[in-house]
């Protein structure tokens, strides 16, 4: 008996002495290699790092370290700025598109890049049909007039058409070489990309399992300004709690998502850490599903449980001052927000449907638990039954495959593809739009988002939007919770952090410094 | 006592146990203060709605307080208490850990002397079932199963027994063998009782202090296992008091707001620890009298 004393005794001591030595190994840098910047994870991509088929959030930053759009924004702004095209012009009525390329710019195989590898590029990418593939949905012809040149025909005008070019989902230049060389019968190198690289990048891709690492290099013929720094390499760490200890004692240099604001004085706190807020388009959002009971059919019932939610309070309760209330419709950086109010729900009231209802919420994001958590507190007060259930972002996505299936609610956190309303609202609202998750369905909605996407002045375009941003609203098919802020924590040696607010949870690896 | 007396055809047999004296004085300080703590941690868990202070699913203060009067162990990052919070999750975990248990004994004690008590092609096919699921790592097979029926407090319950009950059976049916060839045992047979009231009668009396030992000793590790899977978000979904999603989700404050994480982490290593040395005690207790 002693013994078993004597070794659950022995384990407690080892457990405390680990747990102390993770503790005291906060204090300094574990890695000396100023070569190589170490940034975690959550999960794997899913899907793989096809350009042509990535649609998630996670893994944007190591996509735009290998590739490249035509288009791209000024650091902090939502300005367009030069990316493969150094410039470009619009057709007065507004459906061609010239743009000319840059010089001398050349692919990670060693490929020249010209206006026959973007035309192929983009051909590839209406062809896979990935979740970006809306972006080029009105794409009538490419022309390739030199190979500096390239003219793109739309079958209509397409208001956001330039910002589908500059988003972090936007139409990736990839090398022909590569894609005919690894094509597998007709799956347009599909497997090939999913788990290889072949872009104009500033990094080129030199290991990739998808369980990870991830290990980005340098590439030395990069067209613009070398990266800073020679490595990036990417691990999995699943637990964000795991990932702090990680960072705290140096075994990672960066975490560019996934902290708690609650997390935020804490971090700021330790003498080797740095905290970065950005303006961004990030927002949780409250969705209901229109495919099954009781919102389906029922809009006193869906505007009943938007107001006994109350998401001012949850706003407040979860974010407190890292994130304001959301009260526009669409995020103010894309429409402002006195021009798109979201609608009053009204009271709190009785709740209508004694439904057991499941809200459902993102695994892998603790304010979005939070959130759920404090929902379901102030639903149950008004009498409904809530059931709460964590689901990946994977089974979020998998919502839209089956939509009946799916809880009858659900929080996610959306964000634009780009600094355009179209990105916001055509995939969110639109019959069959990638983000359209649980079923909504709405001909005469469809009818507006299609016309103002058409529209060719500028203002009028602006307009347009603003008035399907109302409607869209009052549908509370998805509303929104706060207004987040981009949150990246790093060890106090990194610096050269390069942000655009609408290329979230990315920071431009190749201007990434650790000293 | 002689451990049972032959008798002739027809006399019902000593029951074994019946009249076993059980001498707390043979038991170390440490097996005592097991089951003292067994016994407080079982009030204590009956008792919880009558003891926490707070609703453990209300938000009743601000985020991630530290301990004070109002709040003994602080508030989690929703603004719950999380003492009673700790105090339900122990009654959760308690209660879980005796049904798993139970349920699992019961189930191998059943396997275990049909086994024992028929043999020959039966006692084959059952113990090479219960090999089976020997050989497959349990808590791997019961994550597996939790995931496939679907997170809740039933389904990771039903998932662990499902894996728990084989060892049980190996046991009684290794104590059922040794029973059955006993004089006292052929002596009923013979004179015609039944399948079950031999059972019943002759061999359950001889075999259950095996099975209560067992059981109790296993607790601990059972306990472990159910936190692990909380742990992994494989028990009842948020915002269900349970210790091991406690400290899953305390975890990421681990080194700002530690509380949140190490309550219901230290509680669970006293009820485990508890579970073992009272184990170990009526293990102590029931030998050898």
């Amino acid at each position: 008996m002693p013994k078993r004393l004597i070794s659950t005794s022995v384990v407690l001591v080892a457990m405390v002495g680990v747990l102390g030595v993770a503790g005291c190994g906060s204090s300094s840098d574990s890695s000396g290699d100023t070569e190589t910047i170490r940034i975690a994870y959550a999960d794997q991509i899913a899907g793989g790092i096809d350009p042509a088929v990535f649609y998630s959030i996670e893994g944007d930053d190591l996509i735009l370290g290998l590739y490249e759009t035509l288009l791209t924004y000024e650091p902090d702004s939502t300005e367009l700025a030069p990316g493969l095209a150094q410039s470009w012009e619009i057709s007065d009525d507004g459906r061609t598109y010239t743009f000319e390329l840059q010089d001398d710019v050349t692919f990670h195989d060693g490929t020249p890049m010209d206006s026959e590898a973007v035309k192929a590029s983009f051909e590839r990418a209406i062809a896979v049909k990935g979740g970006p593939s809306y972006m080029l949905a009105q794409v009538d012809r490419i022309e390739t007039p030199d190979p500096q040149t390239v003219v793109i025909e739309l079958t209509q005008p397409v208001s956001a058409f330039l910002d589908y070019n500059a988003s972090m989902y936007g139409p990736k230049v990839v090398s022909p070489t590569a894609v005919e060389e690894n094509a597998e019968g007709d799956d347009l190198a599909k497997k090939w990309l999913s788990e290889n690289a072949a872009g104009t990048g500033p990094y080129e891709l030199t290991s990739y399992k998808p369980a990870g690492p991830f290990v980005l290099e340098r590439f030395d013929e990069y067209w613009g300004e070398p990266a800073e720094t020679e490595t990036i390499e990417y691990t999995i760490v699943p637990n964000i709690g795991d990932q702090i200890l990680q960072l705290r004692s140096g075994q990672l240099d960066l975490l560019t998502h996934g902290i708690d604001p609650q997390q935020i004085p804490s971090l700021e706190e330790d003498p080797n850490l740095q905290v970065q807020q950005f303006e961004a388009g990030i927002r949780p959002v409250l969705v209901l599903n229109y495919a099954n009971e009781p919102f389906g059919s029922d809009p006193e019932a869906r505007e009943a449980f938007v107001a006994d939610a109350d998401l001012p309070a949850v706003a407040e309760q979860v974010y407190g001052e890292a994130a304001a209330p959301a009260t526009s419709s669409v995020p103010p950086l894309l429409i402002d927000a006195e021009d798109n109010p979201l609608p009053d729900p009204g009271p709190p009231r009785e709740a209508p449907t004694s439904q057991e209802i499941t809200l459902g919420y993102t695994n892998s994001e603790t304010d979005l638990r939070r959130a759920a958590e404090v929902m379901q507190q102030s639903l149950e007060a008004q009498g409904w039954n809530v059931r709460l259930q964590a689901d990946s972002v994977a089974a979020q996505f998998g919502y839209a495959g089956d939509p009946a299936k799916a809880p009858e609610a659900a929080i996610t956190t959306l964000n634009p593809d780009a600094a355009h309303p179209a990105t916001w609202l055509n995939p969110i609202y639109q019959t069959g739009g990638g983000l359209n998750l649980l079923g909504l369905s709405d001909p005469k909605l469809d009818q507006a988002i299609e016309a103002a996407l058409a529209t060719v002045d500028e203002e009028e375009a602006a307009q347009a939007y603003a008035e399907v941003a109302v409607e869209a609203a009052s549908s509370w098919y998805a509303t929104g919770i706060a207004d987040r802020n981009d949150v990246i924590a790093a060890r106090s040696s990194i610096s050269g952090f390069s942000h655009v607010p609408v290329y979230i949870w990315v920071v431009r690896l190749a201007d990434l410094v650790k000293e | 006592m002689a451990f049972l007396e032959p008798v002739a055809a027809g006399q019902e047999p000593i029951a074994l146990g019946a009249r076993r004296r059980l001498d707390l004085s043979r038991l170390g300080f440490a097996e005592k203060a097991g089951m003292v703590a067994i016994a407080l941690i079982t009030v204590v868990a009956l008792a919880a709605p009558l003891i926490a202070p707070h609703n453990p699913g209300a938000t009743v203060g601000a985020n991630l307080q530290s301990p004070s009067g109002s709040f003994l162990l602080g508030t989690d990052d929703v603004g719950r208490d999380v003492f009673s919070r700790m105090l339900y999750g122990t009654r959760t975990s308690w209660f879980s850990a005796l049904a798993v248990v139970g349920v699992g004994a019961m189930f191998g004690l059943l396997v275990g002397l049909v086994a024992g008590i028929r043999g020959g092609w039966v006692d084959t096919v059952l113990m090479r079932i219960t090999d089976a699921g020997l050989a497959l790592p349990g808590p791997v097979i019961a994550i597996a199963v939790a995931v496939a029926l679907g997170p809740s407090l039933l389904n990771t319950l039903i998932a662990v027994t499902v894996v728990w009950w084989p060892w049980y059976a190996r046991v009684i049916r290794g104590e059922t063998r040794a029973v059955v060839v006993r004089p006292h045992f052929d002596a009923a047979r013979l004179a015609g009782v039944g399948g079950f009231r031999l059972a019943l009668r002759h061999v359950i009396p001889g075999v259950m202090p095996v099975l209560i030992v067992c059981a109790s000793v296993d607790l601990g590790f059972l306990i472990l296992t159910l936190a692990g899977l909380s742990f992994l978000g494989l028990g009842a979904p948020a915002p269900a008091p349970e210790l091991g999603a406690m400290a899953s989700q305390g975890l990421e404050f681990l080194f700002s707001f530690p509380w949140i994480a190490l309550a219901p982490a230290v509680v669970v290593f006293i009820l485990a620890g508890a579970a073992n040395l009272a184990g170990d005690g009526l293990r102590d207790l029931l030998e050898d009298t």
